[in-house]
């Protein structure tokens, strides 16, 4: 075990959470406005099939980061619409996006490219990889973020401006209260229905990114079902950071960690079907240790209370 | 009497005008990769439900896809949102398919004896995620969602490195043994269909009784509709959570084992997950309304849609997942309830 082989466990759990960490915030902001959104999945799907798609007819990054971004938001307005102005059930919905969005990218892909499974080429530009010149020359920290995209980068920035919207700006101090109590923030005035429909939208920007970040982040391709369950996940990561941005951060680091260990131990002789399992294991390990984490926290609050305030015995029996 | 009847076809209006607004997108996407929608339509259609070859084999689908959308109407019709039904029918195929050639006697005996141990396996997995969610308070979808994806790695696991055929030809397919004795009768001469499939039928009216008959029924019903008002009323909340998707979980292990029984003889890696049986059963009981008779039409109808989905791949070179689209399309128009909201705006 020496620093190089730690270093590479460390890039690549940071590669491999921030996609994860996209889609987590995208739930995270959901669940804040009491929106039970499983559409993430579906959503970055498609962001990052038509990622590729931009990329192959303009060869330009930029523009296709762009696509993935406006796709992610229609249809998360559209699944937005269903939940919120037509109360239709949100796992429905969200179900229904994601089978709806699974058989689009593929058919697509056939229809496009004249392909099924994998589609790739040469002519694909992948987001530039920033390695910054003096900080690649730091011995640890330069092989930790190495190959890094900006995206990669944008990722931790949205959790902290999420972080900072969320808890030190009036909207989002109203966004709060709406989670807490609907119709307890619609007595007080404000477009519950609006700024929920808003929130499932925008949230399309983060799955956007995820998903752009899929098709042209580490690798530059799109394989059929490239999300993965990274959606269901998020929702995993989501509960596990109580769905605030920083709690995201963390769990999604833990689930990316998980993920790259799984990486790793492949090349040893533990057989690949453990070494897949071990993120769903570990999610609800982790789920079920919170809440025994919890518990105990709070039975100690009980119990240092009562230490403080004894009960009054009688006086004299 | 007559109103009833009414009653009848309504429930059936929403859902069939929904089925033809999905359809019609289905002909609007094929035309984008120039195909004639109607031509594909009409293919989708016949592929699907149009021939006795067609027909035998949409119900041969429809099956595993009625286990799966039969437990599925259980859990959500009583308020439980659980997605397991994938990972209780693999363990439950793979249990199947281990236990059947190791029990000797004649097939009536190897049936009832590893459909059973399927029904405990699902039985077993359902309730494990059961107490897990109510035990730690932690979301029932999270965990059944979780749980799926690991059966499938055990049963992966099993699969590949204990039980693989010894006898394979082929060293590649990652299977168990074929079975030869204890396999479900065909029903109609060699078409693939089965006895599995009345089984599911029957189990479908079963169930159905269960819900309008049974104080179990009742309760789980009331628990579904609110489950504040079915704790007032007397409902143990922890035992009916428990209990209701403990049957759960034993439906989809059956639904496992009669694919296995009934279909491929074996345990193949991958052979209930990659099909999405359990995501079509899900979707089947949604749109049916989580009623159990509902289910049957829905699982036979999208099962239709697959097996048209191929006709229309091999004859128009379209994909055949143009028909998860109009799968999606469907779902989201009855759940959103559109077409009731359309009429009710049009009205007022």
């Amino acid at each position: 075990m020496n620093l190089s082989y730690l270093t590479t466990v460390a890039n690549s759990t940071l590669r491999m959470m921030t996609p994860v960490l996209y889609v987590t915030l995208a739930a995270a902001v959901c669940s804040k406005v009491k929106i039970l959104n499983i559409s993430m999945e579906g959503v970055m799907l498609i962001s990052a099939f038509f990622a590729i798609v931009t990329n192959w007819f303009t060869h330009n990054v930029f523009l296709s980061i762009i696509t993935a971004i406006a796709i992610g938001v229609v249809v998360s307005a559209v699944v937005g619409f269903c939940i919120i102005y037509l109360k239709a059930q949100p796992v429905v919905v969200g179900m229904a996006c994601n089978t709806m969005m699974s058989g689009l990218s593929i058919y697509l892909l056939y229809a496009i490219f004249h392909t099924r499974g994998v589609f790739t080429d040469p002519s694909l530009q992948g987001i530039p990889k920033i390695n910054l010149p003096f900080i690649k020359d730091i011995p640890v920290l330069g092989q930790v973020l190495y190959n890094l995209t900006i995206v990669d980068y944008l990722a931790f920035a949205s959790a902290i401006v999420l972080y900072i919207f969320l808890y030190k700006t009036v909207l989002g101090y109203r966004l709060r209260a709406i989670g807490i109590n609907p119709q307890a923030a619609q007595s007080l005035g404000t477009k519950v229905e609006r700024y929920q429909f808003l929130t499932v939208t925008l949230s399309g920007i983060l799955s956007g990114l995820g998903g752009s970040l899929l098709s042209m982040g580490s690798v530059t391709l799109f394989i059929q079902n490239i999300s993965s369950g990274r959606g269901y996940i998020a929702m995993a990561a989501n509960n596990l950071g109580r769905s605030h941005p920083l709690g995201a951060l963390l769990s999604s680091f833990f689930f990316g960690f998980c993920q790259s260990l799984g990486y790793i131990l492949q090349g040893t002789s533990i057989k690949s079907q453990i070494t897949t399992a071990i993120p769903y294991v570990a999610t609800i390990l982790a789920l079920i240790l919170f809440t025994v984490y919890g518990r105990i926290q709070k039975a100690r609050r009980i119990s240092r209370l009562r230490k403080e305030e004894p009960r009054e015995t009688p006086a004299s029996l | 009497m007559k109103k009833l009847k009414l009653e009848w076809l309504k429930a059936f209006r929403a859902p069939l005008i929904a089925v033809t607004i999905g359809l019609f997108f289905g002909g609007v996407v094929m035309a984008f990769s120039g195909t004639n929608p109607i031509t594909g339509i009409i293919a989708l259609l016949k592929g699907g439900y149009g021939s006795t070859y067609a027909l035998v084999t949409t119900l041969t689908r429809a099956t595993p896809i009625l286990f799966a959308a039969l437990a599925a109407s259980l859990a959500w019709g009583s308020g439980y949102s659980s997605m397991g039904a994938g990972g209780q029918m693999v363990l439950g195929a793979l249990v199947c398919a281990i236990i059947a050639p190791l029990v000797p006697g004649p097939g009536w005996l190897v049936c009832l004896v590893s459909i059973a141990a399927a029904v405990l396996t699902g039985m077993a997995w359902s309730l494990l995620s059961a107490y897990i969610s109510e035990r730690f308070a932690t979301s029932l979808l999270i965990i059944t969602l979780m749980c799926n994806y690991l059966a499938d790695g055990i049963a992966s696991y099993f699969t590949t490195y204990v039980f693989k055929d010894p006898f394979g030809v082929d060293a590649s397919a990652i299977q168990t043994q074929k079975l030869t004795v204890g396999v479900l009768p065909k029903l109609i001469g060699t078409y693939s269909l089965h006895t599995g499939f009345l089984l599911a039928l029957l189990a479908a009216v079963l169930l159905w009784f269960v819900s309008r008959k049974t104080r179990f029924g009742y309760q789980a019903k009331m628990n579904g509709l609110n489950v504040n008002f079915a704790r007032y009323g007397g409902v143990p909340s922890v035992k009916m959570m428990l209990l209701t998707l403990l049957i759960c979980g034993g439906i989809a292990g059956l639904g496992g084992a009669i694919e296995v029984l009934g279909t491929r003889l074996r345990y193949v890696d991958g052979m209930i997950t990659s099909p999405g049986y359990a995501w079509s059963g899900i979707i089947a009981s949604l749109m049916a309304g989580n009623h159990p008779i509902g289910a049957i039409i829905s699982s036979i109808f999208l099962a239709g849609l697959t097996t048209g989905g191929a006709t229309v791949e091999r004859q128009l070179g379209v994909a055949s997942e143009v028909t998860l689209i109009i799968q999606g399309i469907i779902t989201l128009l009855i759940t959103a309830q559109l077409v009731i909201k359309w009429k009710k705006g049009e009205k007022s």
